[in-house]
């Protein structure tokens, strides 16, 4: 009899050490939905999975793509993805609507949203574009930001020629255009691979700022499973500090999952988006009242928003605090 | 464990306690002093080296200052064009190599005239320069300018009109490539010493010694940042950005609003007492050799002649008396080898005397054993012989029909015999002895009894002595008892022996004798009357008795006699009287008629 426990014992070891990875490991599996393709404007994730950041917190992290038939807080609030990541201003749009969406960390504190002109054209700021040919984008986010920044410069836009463009930099190389709208980290890459020089003419410097893409979970998820948000925050910030001071490796590790695998796009990328990022006079990832007004103001101001909401109700500090031991 | 190594031990230990306790002690001390030492150094090192910075601080917020309060200055900045003021600027900056821009801003925040004119018309308006800076100078501690791609500390002034009214702002950004040589060059730490400083947000503004790009880009959250931040200054041992154990002092400068910190590495710090610990080890561990050495041959002196007198004690103890311990020598071990020398003289001579006294005594334990053996075996005869006597006495007492007892010379039974028991109507012996022999006397002859057994005990007389009894029921009998007095083995009187006989039967016996004569007598008178002549009637045959009557033969021999009479008829009497029945057959028949 005795040798028959034993035996029972050793086969439900065995059998529990045979399960999945994640059962071995007794990590939480989850999933985040990125706001794009794979690139390395989440270059952050990826650190954060290939280091081991996220097995230390428990966690088994997938990273899903951006589909139209899912987008972010579509993915978050119908349950399939845990997490999210968004631009600040649709995560108002949809609070407008009564979704009960929630960020608990910023990562572009800075808007990426730049326009971008050829050097040899000399158009180096806003008040350049008067008389020229300017393409915009078919986003609505830069249509918003472009035309903010205008308002706010002053700037009259019937004095020159808006013509929509693609995500790309075409138009501008083959003289369509002069300058055009588009990603700071993104589209004026395809111009310098091109051999061109660029100025890049971001529109946070021209008065239309605002936070860009923030990582967010439905009040449920940061009510009910706290530890959860923290675990995948924490992990998240250290991958963009890693990133931050090691950008050579995040390159290697963005590589392994961007759809587009030219290494000196999501090198150019990954640059440029480090300074909007890391602002140096705040951690990574912190979120200021201020400036989640200033994206409600924008959006009431072009009227993308009729209603004002409660802003202090889109965004938790609580877990920001947490990590960064400011509580 | 040998005596040898205890003392060896003991030497050790005592000797290694004192060692390490003092090394460990100045090790303490020393190590206590040095840390000390390289904290003063450290503090010493901030001290300066915030010394540099505010100063330069001060001085590139002076240089704007003055700028704006420059009247010359001042009129540039109020009344000239863009170009004439680009110009000045730019002039300035050729001077001032610490500063790497300047430019104007408008009261909406917008950049008005810059030296590097691509920064021309953007917004600053969200900036805390423009913010704090038209009140009054102001700081921007580093930042990452993300105009300029670079990390940035921007200095703001006022530019105010005549009457005194707000007309725009100065900026200037620092090079920051100043005051990171400023926290790197000429520290004094050593190889592994550097001094930079973190801000707000964790991040070091100032290069590292050791990692180029660090400036900036890294998050630094170590012990000293951290507290630190919380505006403490102060030293402490922890882990730094580069993961190296450290020994830090770090302040907060509020004019930077970033800490300051100096840092040299645990290893590089503690190498003098590192150095200082091998040496105590060093020499703790030699002069520990030689104290084993030292004590090893030194107890050597105290165990060897220790040895040699055991062994010979060991000796002296197996029996070889004549042999002495050689261990001379004027201490402690000598002075025991000369006295257990001397005792084993002494033993020796007792043992002599022992010896002789065995022998003696040997000789008269055997004498008198013999002579035990004798008396035993002739005691033995004799117990065998007074037993003996013993059982026929006894037999003789108890098969004896009469009653024999023993008194005391207080009149208390010792002994009664199984016919005493009986004769006095008692269940057993126990009944009787200890109890006084008066109470078997009734108690009207009890004096008299009394008398007669303190006459016995006086004088041993011997006599028969008629009483009455008194049995255990109450009743009483004749008696008597013969007592006589016995003595013990000293001829002292023991005891009195009473022999008691019951007289009932030989009282009663006598009565009926004396009856038996009585009628003896009477029949004998009876007898009498018929010896002699009798007179008798020749005719009627009738007899004359002694009062001269005449009676019948049948009625004179009745009388006279024990005979009776049967009248009966003779035959031939009956031939005559009765013919009829003289026959045979008829004779019972007659017989019992007549009858």
């Amino acid at each position: 009899m005795k040798m028959n426990i034993w035996v029972v014992l050793l086969i439900s070891a065995l059998a529990i050490l045979g399960c999945t990875d994640g059962e071995k490991k007794g990590l939480d599996e989850i999933t985040v939905k990125l706001k794009y393709f794979h690139q390395a404007q989440f270059a952050g994730n990826y650190v954060a999975n290939e280091k081991g950041f996220y097995a230390d917190e428990s966690l088994k992290v997938n990273l899903v793509p951006f589909s139209l038939e899912e987008p972010p807080i579509v993915a978050v609030l119908s349950g399939k993805a845990l997490f999210g990541i968004t631009g600040a201003n649709e995560l108002i749009m949809a609070r407008a609507q009564g979704l009960p969406i929630k960020s608990f960390a910023v990562i572009y504190k800075t808007s990426p949203i730049c326009a971008y002109s050829l050097k040899r054209s000399g158009i180096v700021r806003p008040h350049d574009f008067l008389g020229k040919k300017v393409g915009l984008e078919k986003a609505p986010d830069i249509e918003m930001m472009y035309s903010a920044m205008m308002t706010r410069l002053g700037i009259d836009r019937r004095r020159m020629k808006e013509v929509k463009i693609d995500f790309d930099a075409n138009k501008l190389l083959d003289g369509t255009v002069d300058v055009a709208t588009g990603y700071a980290g993104n589209e004026p890459h395809q111009a310098i691979q091109a051999g061109h020089e660029v100025n890049i003419i971001l529109m946070a410097d021209y008065g239309a700022n605002m936070y860009g893409d923030v990582l967010f979970a439905t009040e449920d998820t940061i009510n009910k499973k706290p530890e959860l948000v923290e675990h995948f925050l924490r992990a998240t910030l250290k991958g963009w500090q890693y990133a931050i001071e090691n950008q050579e490796e995040a390159v290697g590790i963005i590589l392994k999952y961007a759809t587009d695998k030219t290494k000196s796009l999501q090198s150019y990328m990954l640059q440029r988006s480090i300074p909007l990022i890391h602002t140096g006079d705040s951690p990574v990832g912190w979120m200021e009242k201020a400036r989640w007004k200033e994206v409600q103001d924008i959006m009431l101001q072009q009227k993308t928003l009729n209603k004002e909401i409660d802003v202090d109700k889109a965004y938790t500090t609580r877990f920001l605090e947490k990590i960064y031991n400011k509580s | 464990m040998k005596i040898g190594a205890k003392l060896t031990a003991i030497l050790v230990l005592v000797a290694m306690a004192g060692i390490i306790l003092s090394a460990l002690i100045s090790y303490v001390v020393a190590r206590k002093g040095i840390i000390e030492e390289i904290e003063r150094h450290l503090e010493s090192v901030v001290v300066l080296k915030e010394d540099h910075l505010k100063k330069y601080v001060e001085e590139r917020i002076g240089d704007l200052d003055h700028m704006t309060r420059n009247k010359l200055y001042r009129e540039v900045f109020l009344g000239a064009s863009k170009q004439k003021i680009r110009g000045v600027l730019k002039e300035t900056l050729a001077h001032k190599k610490e500063l790497i821009e300047l430019f104007t801003l408008n009261l909406d925040g917008v950049v008005d005239v810059s030296t590097d004119e691509r920064q021309e018309g953007k917004i600053k308006s969200y900036e805390k320069y423009f913010i704090e800076g038209k009140k009054g100078p102001f700081l921007q501690s580093l930042y990452y300018d993300l105009s300029l791609q670079v990390p940035s500390m921007t200095i703001s002034a006022p530019i105010r009109d005549e009457q005194g009214g707000l007309s725009g702002l100065l900026v200037g950004r620092v090079n920051l490539k100043r005051i990171s040589s400023l926290m790197t060059d000429r520290t004094g730490l050593g190889k592994t010493g550097e001094t930079y400083l973190v801000n707000l947000s964790n991040f070091m503004i100032t290069e590292s010694r050791f990692e180029k790009g660090l400036a900036l880009n890294k998050f630094v959250s170590t012990e000293g940042v951290r507290d630190c931040l919380k505006g403490n200054s102060g030293h402490r041992m922890y882990v730094n950005y580069m993961g190296t154990p450290v020994l830090g002092y770090y302040e907060w400068i509020p004019e930077t609003r970033a800490c300051l910190l100096a840092e040299i590495s645990e290893k590089e710090a503690f190498a003098p007492i590192d150095r200082l610990r091998n040496i105590l080890a060093f020499v703790t561990i030699g002069v520990v050799i030689l104290v084993i050495i030292f004590g090893f041959f030194f107890s050597k002196t105290i165990s060897k002649p220790l040895e040699k007198l055991i062994r010979g004690i060991e000796r002296i103890g197996k029996g070889d008396l004549e042999h002495r311990v050689d261990v001379r020598g004027k201490d402690e071990i000598g002075k025991l080898a000369f006295a257990f020398n001397h005792m084993t003289e002494r033993r020796q001579e007792a043992d002599e005397m022992l010896r002789k006294a065995h022998d003696e005594l040997e000789q008269r334990v055997e004498e008198r054993t013999s002579e035990l053996v004798r008396e035993i075996g002739e005691r033995k005869q004799v117990e065998a012989a007074l037993q003996e006597t013993e059982k026929l006495y006894r037999t003789l007492i108890e098969t004896s029909p009469d009653a024999i007892v023993l008194v005391d010379m207080n009149t208390n039974f010792l002994m009664v015999n199984q016919v005493a028991v009986r004769l006095y109507g008692y269940q057993n012996e126990e009944e009787m002895i200890g109890k006084t022999f008066l109470n078997l006397i009734v108690p009207e002859e009890r004096p008299r009894l009394f008398e007669h057994f303190k006459d016995t005990r006086q004088t041993g007389s011997n006599q028969i002595l008629e009483h009455t009894s008194l049995k255990k029921d109450g009743s009483s009998f004749h008696a008597a008892v013969n007592a006589s007095l016995i003595f013990d083995a000293q001829g002292r009187p023991k005891g009195i022996i009473a022999i008691t006989r019951d007289m009932t039967e030989h009282k009663r016996a006598e009565e009926e004798r004396e009856k038996l004569i009585h009628e003896l007598q009477e029949a004998l008178a009876k007898v009498k009357t018929l010896s002699g002549m009798l007179p008798i009637c020749a005719s009627c045959k009738k007899i004359r008795d002694d009062k001269g009557y005449w009676n019948q033969i049948e009625a004179y021999i009745g009388d006279h006699s024990e005979t009776e009479f049967t009248h009966t008829i003779c035959p031939e009497c009956m031939k005559k009287l009765y013919p009829d029945f003289a026959d045979n057959k008829n004779k019972e028949v007659i017989k019992e008629n007549i009858k």
